[in-house]
């Protein structure tokens, strides 16, 4: 057997262990002999309940900080430690919206910012750089940020609120909340709330130091509320500093309370809407006495989208702020691993030496025409859960013009996709309503080029086949893909 | 109570004690969220409870009830909206070197990876590695021949073996 195997079989064995432990935990199934077939399912579904709960129990914040030399945001054993490493609030706790968009954090007129991020050598060895959003990030089309759940667009306006120190807020236990209108949420646990000052809350509070909460407002809208480093007791006691606005403020949020966790404020806010005013830059690098691969990430501006590029991403190994630039740095939680405190600003030659040791490798051309068929990969972008499935392409000639044919028989269109997007060199060719689901027979196409047929296409040219969703978020891609025309056309 | 429910009781009660867990190792691998994954298995014995009249009869009752199983678990995946997977990433661990150095960040790789796989290749890797099911049983099933069992298996070992390789490689 090879180690392959062995690895794989020893994975899933944990597997099942682990579903041995979740089933001792869920209490005896009633016999359905004394309760009908209805009953008896609620009774298997009360179960799950009962699993959700302690779950939930087992979710409260116990990891500590790290030492270092900048702040972090790990999570508090509780909230008498978290308190101290919070400065006494400002005196303003509520902005005013006119002029909330500026940055929370103060600028200290002698320390250098980091606009090209690299861990000193010494500790982390540079591999890579970008600027702007990486490969395989979701990017907004008009900025190269990533996109992250907080900052994206909608038709929806949304307001964004930013519960934090007004001072290195980012490196520091905060909360983000939004208020949904119009139906645009549903509860998520609806089933586990708690009362709150006479209202039924969600509350969530998790190992990696993150939490939530959400509940139902009178007027039907939903607040939502996602923090990092903040244990219960101060969820709680923010959630109570929380009133709502009117429905026709200018940015119809909350309003924050003078009475939430010692040092937290209302620093930030804006609608969803709004624009987005902020620079992104990372690089990674490889710690040699373990191998381990870290990305580093510096973000300015925007306060909204710094403060949501620490809390939407995976659960940092360290958060740092360096004059306006947020640090974020993700990877393996190890001894070893580099700290915000060791980010260094690149020269310019070094990192644009960085950033071109970024560049993918071209894929091989693929002939396409007559009898060959292209069937390319369909990759969802950002997460797993969507399964790999496939496309065909096609060139297919008409009246003697020559189209581009995408085959979706074999596709498994996300459910959050909404339309078909074909790019040709690099240029968008078609757009087309998606509809969710799998082996749908269909197909749609795009001209080729300016030529008028086939034969007169000699040139490779690229193609890239996405699905995306109402914000023009890419959800699903083929990535590009090099085809060359072959004169075997029919 | 009706001697209908007489007769199925004791037989299903037996058959949840000897099945439940691994039904929700299966979409433990592949969901990798204990509560989807108690959530599926919960809905698959409430639907084999719904037709234990007829599923009991079966040759292979626990064929049936894996099928439902992994049919729920390709829902659930489908169901995830975007929101839903960042919900997860909330949640999530930042990955650290464990009692098991290595372990965990690879399982957490290879389950994605599995996730990521076409459904029937992902049926049959499951079943494979979790249930540690013979290739006839997995044929029975899936519902498919043994050769195709063996060309799914094939197929999706190799992805998943040049996926670990090169993720093993950037990584380190």
């Amino acid at each position: 057997m090879s180690d392959f195997d062995d690895h794989a079989r020893a994975a899933g064995e944990r597997v099942r262990r682990e579903a041995e432990r979740i089933t001792a935990a869920i209490e005896p199934f009633e016999s359905p002999t004394e309760s009908g077939p209805g009953r008896s399912s609620r009774r298997l579904l009360a179960a799950a309940a009962v699993v959700v709960v302690v779950a939930g129990i087992g979710g409260l914040l116990v990891a500590g900080n790290r030492d270092s030399g900048v702040d972090t945001v790990s999570p508090p054993p509780d909230s008498r430690t978290a308190s101290t490493t919070i400065p006494e609030p400002s005196a303003t706790t509520e902005p005013d919206p006119a002029t909330t968009t500026a940055p929370p954090t103060t600028e200290p007129p002698t320390v250098t910012s980091i606009r090209r991020p690299i861990v000193d050598p010494t500790v982390c060895t540079p591999i890579s750089a970008v600027d702007g959003a990486p490969s395989g990030l979701p990017r907004d089309t008009s900025s190269s940020l990533p996109f992250t759940l907080f900052t994206r667009g909608s038709d929806s306006p949304m307001p964004i609120q930013i519960i934090a120190a007004p001072v290195d807020g980012q490196a520091k236990p905060f909360a983000v909340v939004l208020r949904y209108v119009g139906g645009q949420r549903q509860l998520v646990s609806p089933d586990n709330t708690e009362s709150i000052n006479g209202v039924d809350v969600f509350l969530g509070t998790y190992d990696n130091g993150n939490g939530e909460a959400e509940w139902t407002l009178p007027d039907g809208s939903m607040g939502y509320l996602r923090s990092r480093g903040l244990d219960r007791e101060q969820l709680v006691s923010i959630l109570t500093q929380l009133t709502p606005r009117p429905a026709d403020a200018p940015i119809p949020g909350f309003d924050y309370g003078a009475g939430g966790p010692d040092g937290l404020a209302l620093v930030a806010e804006q609608l969803n809407t709004e624009p987005r005013d902020a620079a992104f830059a990372g690089s990674q690098c490889r710690v040699d006495s373990t191998g381990y691969v870290y990305r580093i990430v510096a973000t300015t501006g925007n306060p909204v989208f710094t403060f949501a590029m620490v809390i939407d991403r995976p659960p940092p190994v360290d958060v740092g702020v360096v004059g306006d630039a947020v640090i974020v740095i993700n990877g393996i939680d190890d001894p070893a691993a580099p700290r915000a405190s060791d980010v260094l600003d690149a020269d310019e030659e070094p990192w644009r030496q960085l950033l071109i040791s970024s560049e993918p490798e071209p894929e091989l051309a693929q002939l396409i025409g007559g009898d060959n068929e292209v069937v390319v990969d369909f990759v969802p972008i950002d997460e797993a859960s969507t399964p790999v499935s496939s496309l065909t392409l096609r060139v297919d000639v008409t009246d003697g013009v020559a189209f581009l044919g995408v085959y979706t028989n074999d596709a498994l269109v996300a459910e959050a996709a909404e339309y078909w997007k074909t790019e040709i060199d690099g240029r968008m060719r078609s757009r087309s309503s998606a509809t969710p689901g799998e082996g749908r027979r269909g197909a749609f196409g795009s001209r080729l080029g300016d030529s008028p047929s086939f034969e007169q296409l000699t040139e490779e040219f690229t193609v890239r086949i996405s699905t995306t969703d109402g914000d023009d978020q890419t959800i699903q891609t083929t990535g590009t893909i090099r085809l060359v025309p072959t004169l075997a056309a029919d | 109570m009706s001697d209908q429910d007489t007769h199925r009781g004791p037989d299903f009660d037996e058959f949840v004690a000897a099945e439940f867990t691994n039904i929700l190792a299966l979409a433990l691998a592949v969901l990798h969220d204990r509560d989807d994954a108690v959530d599926v298995a919960q809905e698959t014995m409430a639907r084999t409870f719904a037709r234990w009249d007829v599923v009991a009869t079966l040759d292979r009752p626990g064929a049936w009830t894996r099928r439902v199983a992994l049919n729920l678990v390709t829902d659930t995946l489908r169901r995830r909206t975007r929101r839903q997977r960042l919900h997860l990433r909330l949640r999530s661990q930042p990955p650290s070197i464990g009692d098991e150095p290595g372990t965990i960040e690879w399982d957490r790789t290879f389950w994605a990876e599995v996730a990521a796989l076409p459904k029937r290749q992902r049926d049959v890797v499951v079943l494979h590695y979790v249930d540690d099911l013979a290739i006839a049983d997995i044929a029975a099933i899936v519902d498919s021949p043994e050769g195709t069992v063996k060309s799914d298996l094939s197929r999706a070992r190799g992805r998943l073996r040049n996926a670990m390789t090169s993720r093993t490689r950037s990584d380190r």
